[in-house]
């Protein structure tokens, strides 16, 4: 009896062995870069590779493969992309942009202005399907009177077009006759950018090969991979055993990758920041003072120290990152100016020590999506430490598709957002009274200033530089006296990539922290 | 053998072997976890909730803190205190529901008209073809995110390996000689149920009802982490182990570690007294 | 041994097909009704993703779903999605716009090989381990084997994953740590294996191995001492037969029965296994539907961990018939009592 259980056991037992002996044989780790290419890991994977169909350029594989119009530089300044140059018509309503000549897409097709048009056309008949046609609402119709040359015409001033059309330009031989969201397209683009996609496979990686007849001559590096890895422990150690030459890492992996020295850290600022928004249906948060001496009474360096384990900086406003930023709102950690102002406001500490006005303290519920665990880490530290300082406050996460339904009825909420890029479509939709919640709008607090409301629309409807940073630093200071948020901090990005690897520019990134890629074919192993 | 004179006892009339060590250790064990939920607030002045950014990441054995605190300077002891309030609750209800509606459920399939055994095999199909998450999100919709839509939602989506089980074994036992014999003997369906095959079915219950509770504790943790049942900042011993899912390979091990040990302790006592149980009936054949 | 498709098999077999019919009727309205109850708009999923994370405003969220025919009675779009099914067309993704057929072509094949490694893993180690410990006579070995399978259980799936992964792909470096093969590498059987491994080895250790086990040893266990196995012995039968044929065909009932069942929660096991080794399979791809609430995608999903769900129950009960030659066939169940 006994010796058949040996056998059962020695079967499972071989079984095992095969597969790891198997296992030894076949494939090792996969060591250093293989005929040059560099491999990326990174978390999150796009849906779609069409450039229409995303925002703030956050998709390394979209960003690589497509190009518009114009580009951003490293100080997130618009510069020629596949247009070389542009001209604005005195009144704002006339853009005509040349594009460079001889450009080519991917599959060798020309790109004349047919593809600005078609492009234009396309993204604004798509309406409800892409939200970027927003940033086109205000273009009545695009001419091509040459094939480089395109003329669009306005209904009204609109500051950040040229902003809007860094978008990646779409190819018309290749999109007629299907719908924007076509899945063909979607997963086997056709673009003009610096890299071709060589294979896109979903939930495994894309890979990306140098296109000779980019427009600013071959990049240097030959081949990019980037691999999806959504779990950012796999990542790490995929990082450390040389699976991939490079990655996108957390905050809290930052000591543990420092510690190789094969590997170079590139920390780059974002302007996507953490703050607490105030609904303002709720009349606990109608008094300014109130507002502000929470603004006062919050520790931003423990979060960052804390949460973030040191990757970010303390904010202050919404525009702290972004080329609009003006002075910086006065909000810091200053314990005795938030006591002076609740006294000013009327307040005074109750027996629990808590602050107390009519026999009714600062109560409110501090929410954000219970899926994500950074917010929900800020949530509690900052709810800490606003209890801490006498505000009636409790924390509690709740499912992102719950927040979805219940807007209107949050207290609070760790809401993040902000833009590297032109400030207008970070700042419109959040703090103007017209984008209301009840109204449709993203304003979810229901915040209303009237001084608020005519800086944004004086930053949007006019095309002076000067004028308009002038308008973006009263909306700033507006703000500052009357704060719709808690400003809580800016997240830095971290991404790990090999010491050998040259080129990677230090920028401003967006939402997420992506945007790494953004002069990749600058990139160069030295 | 010695069997065939001894009296079947019923259903309910366990005989728990209270000789054995084991089973006291086990209780004992179990006791001391549910006494030091209750009385967590008496053995932690800490708040498990409130931050302190002032001693975040201490190493056990730090002056306040013996187990040590989390990246957001909570004290890691006061956490699996109140943590044990959630997950024991949640633990060994949800499993102990589960149980006895698998059991119930399985008798009747095996007992019951064939068209019962369909009705609940087929819904055991639909219900394991469902990932649980829709189940939940639907549940909690109706209900509320709180800790009786976790139990609920535990039972409702986990019964059904011990149905399946208890009918098989059920449906297995029904061909026996014995089994024939107390029908021949006149004894109807439900006597014949509640004496002789249920206690026969039961030690492979028992011994899948075990892990049923560590099932339960951690189900909870994904559900809160979710923002299903307790909102994900209060203490959970399933939650403090979502959390420090990130931290496995950064160097914090204490973080996995001591809440794991907590879930491995529960279930291996809840085991020791689920085999003691199922002992207690003597062999079924 | 072998299945003959006698006419009692046949007409069970019949039977099966036309309930598992009946069951995913029931499956895919259950699945309508059920995300129709939760909370969220699909609409404002695809709208964030598109917006650069940012939650989309009222008026947008409203526009797209009337333009994809969200905003329609759930009789009327759950009539509309049968009337595709049925022809085999299960609409496009919400989020890619993809064939959802497709999507599924590509992902499923890769969760069925994980599924059935792993459970061909945890059935030989439970088998072996399970009969180990349920005839050992030596106490402290049983008890060892006990012990470490309740650690084992008691330890959340992730853990066991991430342990693995970080002994035998970051310390010993000897196995991949994801995907199922290298980029741009061909996918071929040599390169498959190793990336299987790992896993494999997680999914079946991290879900089902200890209940298995335990099944194992408790139904083999209480045979030991029963008077067919004596009576076997005692006429002289070789121990090596007495086990396979007395201890071990009736012992694994409860087991049996519980496999085909645990292929359900292994599918869900899959879910968190797939993500954490980069598996491109379709739990990975129903947590991003689930996330995204891509619920053309979602609602596939279901439907194929339905049919596996069905498939795996009905080979159960083939072996559970097998095995125990008392139970019989004809219709679900035997009555037993004739």
């Amino acid at each position: 009896m006994r010796k058949s259980v040996l056998v059962v056991g020695s079967i499972a037992m071989a079984t095992g062995l095969l597969a790891t002996a198997c296992g030894g044989s076949g494939s090792g780790p996969a060591g250093g870069k293989s005929g040059g290419t560099f491999t990326y890991a990174i978390g999150d994977e796009p849906e779609t590779l069409n450039p229409a169909l995303q925002d703030e350029h956050t998709d390394p594989v979209t960003e690589m493969v497509f190009r518009g119009l114009t580009r951003h530089d490293a100080d997130n300044k618009v510069v020629p992309g596949l247009a070389e140059s542009w001209r604005v018509a005195e009144n704002g309503t006339e853009y005509t942009f040349k594009l460079r000549p001889g450009l080519t897409w991917h599959d060798g097709k020309p790109l004349t202005s047919k593809d600005v048009k078609f492009t234009i056309d396309t993204v604004k008949a798509a309406g409800a399907d892409a939200p970027l046609s927003r940033n086109f609402s205000a273009v009545r119709s695009v001419e091509t009177p040459d094939d480089t040359t395109a003329t669009f015409r306005l209904s009204r001033p609109f500051a950040p077009l040229l902003d809007a059309v860094s978008m990646g330009l779409l190819p018309e031989h290749a999109l007629t006759g299907k719908k924007i969201t076509d899945g063909g397209f979607g997963q086997a683009p056709i673009g003009a950018g610096p890299f071709r996609l060589k294979a896109f496979k979903p939930g495994q990686y894309a890979e990306l090969e140098a296109f000779d007849r980019y427009y600013e001559g071959r990049p240097r590096l030959p081949k990019i991979v980037i691999k999806y890895v959504p779990d950012d422990s796999a990542r790490l150690i995929q990082l450390r055993n040389g699976e991939v030459d490079g990655a996108h890492i957390q905050p809290q992996q930052v000591a543990r990758a420092k510690s190789d020295d094969r590997i170079r850290l590139e920390t780059y600022p974002t302007a996507d920041y953490r703050a607490l928004l105030f609904n303002f249906k709720n009349p606990v948060f109608a008094d300014r003072k109130v507002r502000q001496a929470m603004n006062f009474a919050v520790d931003r360096d423990a979060v960052v120290r804390s949460v973030l384990a040191g990757q970010g900086k303390p904010a202050t406003g919404p525009l702290d990152t972004n080329p609009f930023r003006s002075e910086p709102a006065p909000f810091r950690h200053d314990p005795a100016r938030a006591d002076e102002l609740m006294k000013g406001a009327g307040y005074a500490k109750n027996a629990q020590g808590l602050w107390e006005k009519d026999g009714k303290t600062v109560r409110f519920e501090l929410t954000t999506f219970a899926e994500d665990s950074a917010r929900v880490a800020i949530l509690n530290v900052a709810a800490t430490q606003l209890r801490q300082a006498g505000f009636d406050i409790s924390g509690t996460p709740k499912p992102r598709s719950w927040v979805r339904d219940h807007w209107g009825d949050l207290g609070a909420f760790v809401i993040g957002w902000g833009t590297p890029y032109d400030a207008d479509s970070s700042v419109f939709g959040p703090f103007h009274s017209s984008e209301e919640l009840d109204k449709g709008g993203s304003n979810y607090g229901s915040y209303k200033n009237a001084e608020v409301d005519k800086a944004l629309e004086r930053g949007r409807g006019t095309l002076d530089e000067g004028k308009r940073q002038a308008a973006y630093a009263d909306f700033q200071k507006a703000l500052a006296e009357d704060p719709p948020f808690v400003w809580i901090a800016y997240l830095d990005t971290n991404n790990a990539v090999p010491g050998n690897l040259t080129g990677p520019q230090r920028r401003t990134l967006g939402h997420h922290g992506y945007g790494f890629f953004w002069n990749v074919e600058k990139w160069s192993w030295s | 053998m010695a069997v065939t004179d001894r009296a079947r006892p019923g259903f309910l009339a366990f005989r728990v072997p209270v000789r054995r060590p084991g089973v006291w250790a086990a209780g004992a064990v179990l006791g001391l976890l549910a006494l030091a939920a209750v009385c967590a607030p008496l053995l932690t002045s800490l708040d498990p909730i409130a931050t302190d950014t002032g001693a975040t990441s201490l190493p056990p054995g730090s002056p306040g803190h013996p187990l040590g605190t989390d990246l957001l300077g909570r004290d890691l002891l006061a956490r699996l205190l109140y943590g044990a309030r959630t997950s024991l609750l949640v633990g060994l209800v949800a499993a102990a529901i589960t149980v006895v509606a698998g059991v119930l459920l399985g008798a009747v399939a095996a007992a019951g008209p064939r068209w019962l055994d369909e009705l609940v095999a087929r819904t055991a199909d639909v219900l394991l073809s469902l990932p649980m998450l829709i189940v939940v999100l639907a549940l909690a919709a109706v209900m509320g995110p709180s800790l009786g839509t976790v139990v609920v939602a535990v039972a409702v989506t986990s019964w059904m390996p011990v149905a399946l089980v208890a009918r098989a074994e059920l449906v297995s036992q029904r061909e026996r000689l014995y089994v024939r014999a107390a029908y021949a003997l006149g004894l109807s369906r439900g006597q014949v149920l509640r004496r002789h095959l249920l206690p026969g079915a039961l030690p492979p219950v028992a011994s899948i009802a075990a892990f049923e509770v560590g099932h339960a504790v951690l189900t909870e943790s994904t559900l809160s982490f979710l923002g299903l049942g307790v909102p994900p900042n209060r203490p959970s011993w399933g939650n403090l182990l979502t959390e420090a899912q990130a931290h496995l390979l950064t160097g914090e091990w204490y973080t996995v570690a001591f809440p794991a040990a907590c879930v491995v302790v529960t279930i291996l006592a809840v085991n020791v007294l689920a085999s003691a149980v199922a002992r207690g009936e003597g062999r079924a054949w | 041994m072998v299945l003959v498709l006698n006419p009692p098999l046949l007409g069970f077999l019949v039977r099966r097909a036309v309930t598992a019919l009946v069951v995913v009727a029931a499956l895919s309205a259950l699945c309508f009704a059920l995300l129709d109850l939760a909370p969220g708009s699909p609409a404002e999923s695809i709208l964030e993703a598109r917006n650069g994370g940012r939650p989309p405003s009222a008026a947008e969220v409203a526009r797209l779903e009337r333009h994809m025919g969200l905003d329609d009675p759930l009789p009327q779009r759950y009539g509309r999605w049968v009337a595709g099914a049925v022809r085999g067309d299960f609409g496009l993704s919400y989020g890619s716009g993809r064939p959802v057929g497709e999507i599924l072509a590509e992902t499923a094949p890769w969760t069925a090989l994980l599924t059935l490694v792993a459970t061909a893993f945890s059935v030989a180690g439970a088998v072996a381990v399970g009969l180990v410990a349920a005839v050992t006579r030596r106490a402290w070995v049983r008890r060892g084997i006990e012990t470490a399978l309740f650690v084992l259980g008691g330890m959340p799936g992730f853990v066991t994953a991430l342990l693995l992964l970080w002994v035998f792909a970051a310390w010993l470096r000897v196995l991949p740590s994801g995907g199922l093969a290298r980029p741009g590498e061909p996918v071929t059987l040599g390169v498959l294996v190793p990336h299987l491994v790992l896993p494999a080895l997680a999914l079946a250790f991290g879900h089902h191995f200890g209940t298995y086990a335990r099944l194992v040893e408790t139904g083999v266990g209480r045979l030991r001492n029963a008077p067919h196995v004596a009576n076997a012995r005692a006429r002289g039968l070789r121990g090596r037969t007495v086990t396979a044929r007395h201890l071990l065909r009736p012992g694994l009932v409860p087991f049996t029965a519980r496999l085909g069942v645990g292929v359900g929660g292994l599918m869900a096991g899959a879910y968190a296994t797939e993500q954490i080794f980069s598996w491109p399979g379709v739990g990975r791809q129903a947590i991003l539907a689930a996330r995204d609430q891509d619920y053309a995608v979602l609602t596939a999903v279901v439907l194929v961990t339905g049919v596996i769900v069905i498939v795996a129950n009905l080979l159960g009960d083939l072996a559970v018939a097998w095995l125990d030659p008392r139970v019989r066939l004809t219709g679900r169940t035997s009555d037993g009592r004739h």
